[in-house]
């Protein structure tokens, strides 16, 4: 049988000849002679070696896969935790670039509790340096099966090096961001605080978080702290400090039970000054959520009392329906049902609409809400922003409390600032409209140009308006009740307001919530200064009275004293000419005396 | 010939190989020194902010007034200690001699001049009786 594949016979092996020097054979000649390679023999020498090196590098890739997956997981957890602790905020400073918040490095202590070798002896050791760390609490997390945990945040560099010292295996320092606030409890309310995570949790620095930086550094983004910018506040830290002492002294003072005040820029709506008393330390926040520490200014609901007047005479004069010469008659209290309006300080005569303002007169502006009506009454304070919530850049704030049914009656006591609670900075806002021209600018807290602040400032009252609402709250300086906050030299216009506090479901007349608000200077208004005083108590020397005229004003007129050259206030030497001239043209009462700088 | 391009490939090889490796130390060396400088303008930012924020703190106006009112007897600034440029006492006339300040050529004594000008002719008046 033929063999359908015939395999030929192998050739014998060539005998092996000296090639030196034919050079017949070429290069694979040389190499086969070189190396002595026999193919026969070599083949299974080369499947050998193949099968070596298949083996080790099938070993290392087996061990790279086995790195790539299963991965050190206690350097996994320390990297996550370092992660956390890289939340970097931005400095926050005032509006002159005084350091207000910023971040320092300070070390924290962790513990790897597998690498640990004895649990025991570690926490005798590190109790000895930390007294204040439960031991039976430390035993608990050191025995436990974790990759990492945290033994203490946030400790001094004397004792790291202490704990350094020890020499306890197992055991790290992380370096940790730490946010500080040097000027301690000075602008607590704005600021708010970080948690020990770096975390924004109240006032601006919530805020902060707010604008994206939180979830770019979740979504793994760590950030240099010198590649943010500073955030600049509207606050200035001087003038900020005057209104806090000026509110603490006033607090010791009248005995009363908490205290806020604020500076307003008009014409830009910036707030250049807040406080809220009591207040807390940003640096160590633990009494920061009690009730009584609220920012009054911005959660706070109250109702206004007479400062609240300012708006009704707005009111009265923007609807065209009274002019400031037209009078009221004050002579006998207004009967509603069984409720009777009258005046805290009575004059039972015929009033003139300025005289209404500077002897805040009930009657007076209760004839002009029913004058001009309950609907436009709404309208016109649903304009000046008193009927919504104030959203700010403040995560705080709070509706304002409207009742449910307005009738005549309501309209009635809400025209002198009684039955609707809004917030201190709501009023500031509407009152701050009235005196700068009519334009209602919503209030900031980041620092803003005057243009910037026109841009969304709806006129909401005429410039004529405004105007008479500068007349006579200069006018109530120099005549009226305000006349406690009028520093000689400085052009300053005010309202008083004492609201009765609602004690039991009635109004007490003992218990009284005092504001008062001032401009300055009154005939081209810069600043709004507001101070409220909670159930202030008199003194020998208001003669028993705890209204605001006695309480609040002089409180007012001391700040503006101190805060006036901070702020760039001129003091005037000579009255400005013809501070009021659309409105002299109709010659009001009491034009004579607006005339003057001083106030004697 | 082959055997001669094969010792110029070798130290072809040998060379670059040799470069390759110098570049590369100098490159760690370079990276090494990179992240020691990283490191230490970290420590010193760290060092700068920690800095900054004891300023901060040591310049808060609440600890500038404690001291102030601890150690310094200076008071408020009222209002009435303010004044314009344009209140001030005239300012003395320049003379460019003596005699003009004298009272003129010749002049056997102090007599004051017709219309006073100068802060000086004012004192002068006074002081004469």
């Amino acid at each position: 049988m033929e063999p359908i594949l015939t395999v030929p016979a192998r050739e014998p092996p060539r005998p092996r000849t000296e090639s030196s020097g034919t050079g017949d054979r070429g290069l694979s000649g040389i190499i086969a002679a070189a190396f002595h390679l026999h193919m026969d023999k070599s083949r299974t020498r080369i499947g050998f070696v193949m099968l070596a090196f298949l083996g080790v590098f099938s070993a290392i890739a087996a061990q790279l896969v086995n790195f790539a997956v299963r991965a050190d997981p206690v350097g996994t957890v320390r990297h996550s935790a370092s992660m956390e602790i890289a939340a970097v905020r931005p400095n926050i400073v005032d509006r002159n670039g005084a350091l207000l918040a910023t971040d320092i490095t300070v070390p924290s202590l962790y513990a790897e509790p597998r690498n640990l070798v004895d649990v025991d002896e570690a926490v005798e050791l590190i109790n000895a340096t930390f007294p204040d760390l439960d031991a039976r609490e430390l035993y608990e997390k050191l025995s436990s099966n974790k990759g990492f945990v945290w033994i203490k945040r946030e400790i001094t560099p004397e004792q790291q090096a202490q704990v350094h010292r020890l020499g306890i295996p197992g055991i790290g320092f992380l370096s940790e961001q730490k946010r500080v606030y040097p000027n301690g409890p000075e602008a607590a309310h704005v600021l708010g605080f970080a948690n020990i995570d770096n975390v924004g949790i109240a006032g601006m620095e919530k805020f902060i978080d707010s604008l994206g930086l939180r979830d770019l550094s979740g979504a793994g983004f760590t950030f240099n702290p010198a590649d943010l910018k500073p955030v600049q506040l509207s606050l200035d830290l001087r003038v900020q400090h005057v209104l806090r002492d000026e509110l603490q002294k006033a607090i010791s003072k009248f005995k009363a039970k908490a205290a806020a005040g604020m500076v307003y820029d008009v014409t830009t709506g910036e707030v250049v000054a807040l406080t809220s008393l009591p207040d807390f330390d940003p640096n160590n926040p633990v009494e920061a959520l009690r009730d009584d520490r609220i920012n009054r200014i911005c959660v706070g609901t109250y109702e206004m009392g007479s400062t609240f007047k300012a708006l009704t005479l707005a009111m009265a004069l923007d609807s065209g329906r009274f002019t400031i010469n037209d009078t009221f008659d004050a002579r006998n209290n207004l009967q509603y049902g069984r409720f009777s309006i009258g005046d805290y300080h009575g004059t039972h005569r015929v009033l003139t609409m300025p005289e209404v303002f500077v002897h805040s007169s009930n009657i007076g502006v209760a004839r002009m809400a029913v004058g001009v009506g309950v609907e436009a009454h709404k309208a016109f304070l649903k304009k000046m922003g008193q009927l919504d919530r104030m959203v700010t850049e403040l995560p705080e704030s709070a509706p304002p409390q409207i009742p449910s049914r307005w009738g005549e009656l309501n309209s009635v006591t809400i025209s002198y600032g009684h039955g609707l609670a809004v917030t201190p900075l709501q009023a500031v806002a509407a009152v701050g409209a009235l005196v700068n021209g009519g334009r209602l600018i919503h209030p900031t807290f980041l620092k803003r140009s005057a243009d910037d602040a026109a841009k969304d400032a709806p006129q909401v009252i005429s410039d004529t308006t405004s105007e008479a609402m500068r007349y006579v709250m200069r006018l109530n300086a120099v005549k009226g009740s305000a006349a406690r906050a009028a520093i000689n030299g400085f052009y300053v216009g005010g309202k008083t307001g004492s609201a009765e506090k609602v004690v039991n479901g009635k109004y007490s007349d003992s218990r009284l919530f005092n504001t008062f608000m001032a401009i300055a200077p009154a005939d081209r208004p810069k600043y709004l200064f507001l101070v409220t005083l909670d159930e202030p108590q008199g003194l020998p020397e208001t003669h028993g009275y705890a209204t605001a005229g006695w309480t609040a004003a002089p409180v007012a007129g001391a700040m503006i004293e101190r805060a006036a050259p901070l702020l760039g206030l001129p003091p005037m030497f000579e009255p400005p000419v013809n501070p009021f001239p659309q409105i002299a043209k109709l010659k009001p009462w009491g034009l004579e005396t607006t005339g003057s700088v001083r106030v004697d | 010939m082959i055997r001669l391009l094969n010792i110029l490939a070798i130290t072809a090889l040998i060379l670059s190989a040799g470069f390759a490796y110098s570049i590369k130390y100098e490159t760690l060396r370079q990276h090494e020194e990179k992240q020691a400088l990283q490191e230490s303008v970290r420590a010193e930012r760290e060092t700068i902010s920690t800095l900054n924020a004891e300023w901060a703190m040591l310049n808060s106006p609440e600890r500038l007034q404690r001291l102030a009112d601890k150690y310094l007897s200076v008071q408020q600034l009222d209002v009435r200690q303010l004044a314009r440029t344009a209140d001030l006492a005239p300012r003395p006339e320049k003379h460019n001699s003596l005699e003009g300040i004298m009272g003129g050529p010749g002049a056997g004594g102090a007599t004051t001049p017709a219309n006073p000008t100068s802060l000086y002719d004012l004192m002068r008046n006074t002081t004469t009786p």
